[in-house]
C-alpha cells in the first residue's frame, strides 16, 4: 500500500484520500480543518526533470548525454525517492536496466531529509552511477535548494571523483510517477546496486 | 403556573388615560409571592410564569405565526380606516386565531387585546352589534384596564365598549381565565404540563380584592380545584388550597403532578463532530471528522441515561505519518446528570466509551510511505498497525442544549476518554477529545 502526498500541480487535497463515505463529511465540515492538516510550508513531492541533456562525469556513460529524473515524496522533514536517467530530453528512452552496469537505469534514495527554513533538500544515494567505470556501489550526496518549481544544487561522489551541478524542474505529481526501480542479480545485467 | 391574570378594571376610568392603572406595580410582586408559596409545596414541581413566557417566546415557529398576526391586524386596521369595516372583520379575525392557536395570546397579551378590540369595533361598524359585544367582552377578558382616549371612536362604539366593560365586570367567569377545559388541555399539551394552575386578581373596587384559583389536571381534562380567597388572606389560605387538590389525586400522580415541561422527554440529535487524540502513534496530531447520532431520556428529574453512536474518519497529519485515513465506529452509553434553567438543558454524562477502529496503519519511515510496507526499503519496525482493533475505556462529556422551540433545539457538547483495553493498542492511540455541534429534537 502506497502513501501518496499530494502534489501542487496536481490539484489534490488530502480528502481526496478519504473513502467514499466519508468524503461528504470532510467537505462539508472540514475545509479549514483539513488545511491545518496539510503539510506545511513547502511541498517538493513530485517528479522532477531536467531540462537539458547533461555531458558529464556523472551522467555520461561512454560519452553519451542522459537526462535525470527525481521522484520525490515529501512528508515533514524526510523525503523519499528515486531518481531515474533517460537518454533524451523527451524522457522516452529510459536507460535499459538490463544493459551493462555502467548503464544504470534507476537508483534509490537514502536519508533525504527536508529543511523547512533553507528550503534546502539533502539525500545520499548508494549504487550505480550511469559514468561509473565499476561495479561497486558508488556512494554519492546532493544537496539541493528549491525555488519555486526549480531545484538546484550539487551532487557529487563522496569520494570525490565526481561533482556536478544539477538543475531539474517539477513536471508533475507523483500520482503518475513510476516507482518501481528493480534490482537485477547478475552482475553481467544492469543495476546491481540500486540502492536496495 | 400560569402568568396571572388581573381583573381589576373600572368603567369609570374606560376613557379617562389619564388615571393610574391600578395594581401597576404589585402585580409583578404578588405572582412572585404565589410562587414563593406554591414552591414551598414539598409535591409540586412547579414551572414558573416567567418559564412558561420564555418557552412560548422561544419558539420560532410561533413567532412567525404572531409576525403574521401583527401584519394581518396591520391590514385590518387599514381596511378599517379605509371605511371598509367587513373586511377588516375578516383579516383582524384571521389575526386573532393565529394569537390563540399558537398561544402566543399568552404572552403577546397587548397586541392580542388590541386586535380583538378593533375586531369588536369593526363588528360594529358593519352592523352586528350583538356580535361585537361578545368580542369587546373578550377583549376585556384579556386586558381589563384598557384605557381609550375620549371622542377617539363615535359615541356609539364608545357606548358599546362601556357596555363589553360593564358586562365583563358583572358576569365574567374569573375561574376561566384562560378559557374552558378544552382550551386548557390544548395549553397543557403544548406545555407538556400533569397540570396547570391560573390565578385572578379581581378587584372591581366595590369589594375587597380577591385571588381566583384554578387547577386543571390535564389527565383527567378537568377542573378539579377552585378556591375564592381574599388577597388579605393569601398566606394562610393558599397552603390549605393546594393541600386539599393534591389529596384528591390518585396516590402516584402528586410527585408528578406539575413538572417541568422538558424533564421527562426524550431527546435525539444528528450532530456533526470533530475529535482528536492527545496520544497518537503519529509525529503531529491529526483530525478527525464525522456523524454522531444520539439519543438520551430522563429517569428521574436531574438523572438521565444517554447513548451515542459516531462514524467518523481521520484527516492526513501534516507529516503524513497515516499511511491512510481511517474509519472507527464509537459507541458510548452511560447514566448521567442533567439540569434544565430556562431555554438551556444542560449535562454532565459519565459513562463507557467503545471504538471500532478501522483500518488503521502509521509509519514514520518515508520509504514505507512512499513504497509501501512491503517494500525491502521499507523498516517494519516502524510501523503501528491497530487494524480493526476495539478499543474500550471511561469517557465523560458535557453539554448544553438551546431550546428553539417545543420540539427543537442546538445542541454543543465536548467529551473525553480514556481507553484501557486492549493494553497494547491503547499504548499507541489513545485519549480522543472530542467536540460535536448539531441539532436536536424532543418527544
Amino acid at each position: 500500500m502506497i502513501a501518496r502526498p499530494h502534489a501542487r500541480s496536481a490539484g489534490t487535497s488530502p480528502v481526496s484520500a478519504l473513502r467514499a463515505p466519508a468524503r461528504l463529511v470532510a467537505l462539508a465540515l472540514g475545509s479549514a480543518l483539513a488545511c491545518s492538516g496539510c503539510a506545511s510550508g513547502s511541498d517538493i513531492s513530485g517528479v522532477w526533470r531536467s531540462q537539458t541533456l547533461a555531458a558529464g562525469p556523472l551522467c555520461g556513460a561512454l560519452g553519451a548525454e542522459v537526462t535525470l529524473e527525481l521522484t520525490l515524496g515529501h512528508f515533514g522533514p524526510d523525503v523519499s525517492g528515486m531518481i531515474r536517467f533517460y537518454r533524451d530530453l523527451e524522457f522516452e528512452e529510459p536507460l535499459d536496466p538490463t544493459a551493462p552496469h555502467f548503464a544504470c537505469g534507476c537508483l534509490l534514495l537514502h536519508k533525504g531529509r527536508w529543511s523547512e527554513g533553507s528550503q534546502r533538500l539533502a539525500f545520499e544515494s548508494q549504487g550505480c552511477l550511469p559514468s561509473s567505470s565499476d561495479t561497486a556501489a558508488a556512494l554519492s550526496a546532493a544537496s539541493l535548494t528549491v525555488s519555486g518549481d526549480e531545484l538546484a544544487g550539487t551532487w557529487q561522489r563522496t569520494d570525490g571523483t565526481i561533482k556536478q551541478a544539477v538543475r531539474v524542474r517539477r513536471v508533475a505529481g507523483l500520482e503518475d510517477a513510476q516507482l518501481s526501480c528493480n534490482r537485477f542479480a547478475d552482475p553481467a545485467l544492469g543495476n546491481v546496486a540500486n540502492g536496495l | 403556573m400560569l402568568p396571572l391574570r388581573a381583573a381589576v378594571g373600572r368603567s369609570g376610568d374606560l376613557f379617562a388615560p389619564e388615571r393610574p392603572v391600578p395594581y401597576t406595580a404589585q402585580i409583578g410582586e404578588l405572582e412572585a409571592r404565589i410562587l414563593a408559596l406554591l414552591q414551598a409545596q414539598p409535591d409540586l414541581e412547579l414551572v414558573a410564569p416567567e418559564a412558561i413566557r420564555l418557552r412560548l417566546l422561544a419558539d420560532h415557529s410561533a413567532r412567525t405565526a404572531a409576525g403574521i398576526a401583527a401584519e394581518r391586524y396591520r391590514l385590518g386596521l387599514e381596511y378599517y380606516h379605509g371605511l371598509a369595516p367587513v373586511r377588516a372583520a375578516e383579516s383582524l379575525r384571521a389575526a386573532s386565531r393565529i394569537y390563540r392557536e399558537t398561544l402566543q395570546d399568552l404572552v403577546a397579551i397587548k397586541p392580542y387585546a388590541d386586535t380583538l378590540f378593533m375586531l369588536g369595533v369593526s363588528i360594529f361598524d358593519g352592523g352586528d352589534a350583538v356580535g361585537a359585544h361578545v368580542v369587546l367582552k373578550d377583549a376585556f377578558a384579556q386586558a381589563p384596564t384598557r384605557r381609550f382616549r375620549p371622542r377617539f371612536f363615535s359615541p356609539q362604539v364608545e357606548a358599546a365598549l362601556s357596555a363589553a366593560l360593564v358586562d365583563y365586570l358583572s358576569s365574567a367567569n374569573f375561574s376561566r381565565p384562560f378559557g374552558d377545559v378544552a382550551r386548557l388541555s390544548a395549553i397543557a399539551a403544548r406545555l407538556d404540563a400533569d397540570a396547570l394552575l391560573s390565578v385572578v386578581l379581581v378587584d372591581a373596587g366595590d369589594a375587597p380584592p380577591e385571588l381566583w384559583l384554578t387547577a386543571f389536571r390535564a389527565r383527567s381534562g378537568q377542573v378539579e380545584a377552585e378556591l375564592r380567597l381574599p388577597l388579605a388572606a393569601l398566606d394562610s389560605g393558599l397552603e390549605p388550597f393546594v393541600s386539599r387538590w393534591l389529596s384528591c389525586l390518585p396516590p402516584r400522580a402528586p410527585a408528578a403532578a406539575l413538572r417541568p415541561p422538558a424533564a421527562l422527554s426524550l431527546r435525539i440529535d444528528t450532530s456533526a463532530s470533530y475529535a482528536l487524540y492527545m496520544k497518537q502513534p503519529t509525529r503531529r496530531a491529526f483530525h478527525s471528522l464525522g456523524f454522531v447520532t444520539g439519543a438520551s431520556g430522563a429517569l428521574r428529574p436531574g438523572f438521565e441515561w444517554h447513548a451515542r453512536i459516531t462514524m467518523d474518519t481521520s484527516l492526513s497529519d501534516p507529516y503524513r505519518d497515516l499511511l491512510r485515513a481511517f474509519n472507527s465506529v464509537r459507541i458510548v452509553a452511560g447514566v448521567g446528570f442533567a439540569l434544565d434553567r430556562g431555554v438551556w438543558h444542560l449535562a454532565l454524562h459519565p459513562g463507557v466509551d467503545m471504538r471500532l477502529l478501522g483500518s488503521f496503519v502509521a509509519t514514520t519511515d518515508p520509504d514505507c510511505k512512499l513504497f509501501g510496507p512491503a517494500h525491502r526499503l521499507c523498516d517494519r519496525s516502524t510501523i503501528a498497525d491497530l487494524d480493526s482493533d476495539v478499543l474500550v475505556g471511561p469517557h465523560v462529556s458535557a453539554s448544553a442544549s438551546l431550546e428553539l422551540g417545543r420540539r427543537f433545539h442546538l445542541r454543543l457538547a465536548t467529551s473525553i476518554s480514556a481507553y484501557i483495553l486492549p493494553f497494547d493498542s491503547s499504548d499507541a492511540l489513545n485519549t480522543p477529545w472530542s467536540a460535536e455541534f448539531g441539532l436536536g429534537y424532543r418527544f
